[in-house]
């Protein structure tokens, strides 16, 4: 009796371990605004970074460093919010949201090919974009408010 | 003029040496998230320190005792195993961090992977522990710590309005983005960073190593109360300057390298080149301690030989621990965890253990057998009460607020 019921929970937890979360409304927009928050955070700091290499005020490789960094904490915002089921009226919501990820992740990949390659005349291109961007961000979290 | 220079060398070595991963990271997620919001908990958990240290320092001065080796005596074998379980579980996630924040900032400046670093830096502490003298490991990561004052002269060459940052350190409230929840977590999590447990192991057993008497109380006051306030300050400065820089832009601190942006902002590549270094001595400075007091206990708690005045023949317990737990962090770090989510947990925790830390101390410092007429006073017994209701409430809140606030998400 006992292996049986270990069994099903072990079937139990590997079926719950293949299907994606089901969040409701509410909390689908909660992940949505803390994945944007975070990915603001990660976009503000790479505009900063870029500032402060086009001014000569960062050590050795510390810009790239920091540059992958967000990069890495860019995919991990997205991964955890695409893991779960968007609710059903939050089409709109998850398009929008997940365009803004797309575009951010894009974006601070553009920054550290530049910031490795020392592609010093794209800085302020990319840190304007960078900026506009997190307008958006900040611009969609207050609208999943 | 020896004795003005070992108080003097006592007190900078007690700066520079307060400040550990711990204080690095959740003073600067503190600043950027809330400003100088919660700068009170961070005075309160100063005093707190101050306080306990000086008991645990005087009862080593006069007993000639460190605290482990006490506690099991006067409270027994059973209080003194929880004890030794809850400080030693804390310490020694706080060796891993300590570790971890070493390779951190070796990959600030090499751009070479933490992980590459973590068996580098894990056998580093490991020689020191086992070769170096007490007083070299102290005193050298102590004064190069020192370099950490670079977070207040970037503050103060950011130019804030002092009087706006003044107000918030003096003000009880958040920005409207907070929830006053992730308030508290963050106050019991600076709150434990500044009261960590492994001080008072350390600094006890560390005057039982220097053989610290009755006749050093003055100079060992004279380190608690002027170094740790002013190691208390170099913690402040860091919240301040990441309160002045990374705020505006909504940068949460989720990286080392996002710690040192502030610097870099106010005192370009030099001041960066100082803050790493800084980071370097602190995290490996309090590596250092943290392995050590880990050691320590377990030998006082057991009752076997320990220190770095006993040759390693004859404190083999003592040496295999450091062995072990250096072997254990780099396995740890080795899995890929990240070293600010361990710091992070590191100092909720030690919030928890921190009645099983100090309840002990209070009760031994208020015993003529150990301490003569060196009993606590009046006032110290007030203050020290007080602190072991706040220490109980920290204690109990960490874990609820931890789990409602997702880690102050």
């Amino acid at each position: 009796m006992i292996r049986v019921r270990v069994a099903v929970c072990c079937a139990l937890l590997a079926l719950t371990g293949c299907v994606p979360s089901e969040p409701s409304a509410p909390d689908w927009r909660s992940s949505a605004r803390q994945a944007l928050e975070d990915t603001v955070s990660e976009v503000e700091t790479v505009a900063l970074v870029l500032d402060l290499e086009s001014g000569q005020r960062l050590l050795g490789s510390a810009a790239q460093v920091a540059a992958v960094e967000s990069e890495e904490a860019l995919a991990k915002a997205e991964q955890t919010l695409s893991s779960q089921q968007p609710p059903a009226g939050t089409e709109r919501d998850d398009a929008a949201v997940s365009d803004l990820l797309g575009r951010a992740t894009d974006l601070v990949r553009e920054a550290r090919i530049a910031l490795t390659a020392g592609d010093e005349g794209a800085y302020d291109d990319v840190r304007g974009r960078l900026l506009d961007l997190s307008d958006d961000l900040e611009a969609e979290r207050a609208e999943l408010r | 003029m020896k004795r003005f220079f070992a108080v003097a060398l006592g007190i900078l070595t007690a700066i520079g040496g307060f400040v550990d991963i711990g204080d690095l990271v959740t003073n600067a997620q503190v600043g950027a998230r809330f400003g100088l919001a919660i700068a009170p908990v961070v005075v309160l958990g100063v005093i707190g320190i101050c306080l306990f240290a000086e008991m645990s320092g005087r009862v080593a001065a006069v007993s000639g005792r460190a605290t482990f080796d006490l506690v099991r005596e006067r409270l027994g074998p059973r209080i003194g195993l929880l004890n030794l379980a809850g400080s030693m579980g804390v310490t020694f996630l706080t060796f891993i961090a300590e570790i971890g924040g070493v390779a951190l900032s070796l990959q600030l400046v090499t751009s070479v992977h933490e992980l590459l670093w973590v068996p580098f830096v894990a056998l580093a502490v490991w020689l020191l522990l086992w070769r170096a003298k007490f007083s070299a490991i102290e005193n050298v990561l102590g004064l190069l710590g020192l370099s950490l004052i670079v977070f207040a002269v970037a503050l103060w060459q950011l130019g804030p309005d002092w009087g706006e940052l003044a107000h918030q350190a003096v003000t009880v409230d958040k920005p409207a983005s907070e929830s006053w929840a992730t308030w508290c977590y963050y106050g019991v999590a600076l709150f434990g960073a500044a009261m960590t447990p492994y001080e008072v192991f350390f600094f006890s057993s560390g005057g039982v190593e220097e053989r610290w008497t009755a006749k050093d109380l003055g100079v060992m006051r004279a380190n608690v109360f002027i170094g740790f306030p002013l190691g208390g300050l170099l913690s402040l400065a860091i919240a301040g300057s990441a309160a002045v820089v990374l705020q505006p832009h909504g940068i949460a601190v989720d990286t080392l390298g996002e710690t040192a942006l502030p610097v870099a902002e106010a005192l370009g590549k030099i001041g960066v080149a100082i803050a790493v270094l800084g980071f370097v001595a602190a995290t490996f400075g309090a590596a250092c301690e943290t392995g050590l007091s880990v050691g320590y206990s377990f030998a006082q708690y057991v009752g076997e030989q320990w220190g770095k005045y006993v040759r390693p023949q004859a404190a083999v317990a003592f040496h295999t621990v450091l062995l072990l737990i250096t072997l254990a962090a780099a396995g740890v770090l080795l899995t890929g965890v990240d070293p600010i989510v361990v710091t992070e947990v590191s100092v909720v925790f030690s919030a928890v253990a921190l009645p099983l830390t100090y309840f002990p101390i209070l009760v031994i410092a208020n015993d003529p057998d150990y301490v003569g007429e060196h009993v606590n006073g009046r006032l110290t017994n007030l203050l020290g009460t007080v602190y072991l209701v706040l220490i109980l409430v920290a204690a109990v809140a960490a874990i609820p607020l931890m789990v409602v606030t997702g880690m102050g998400q």
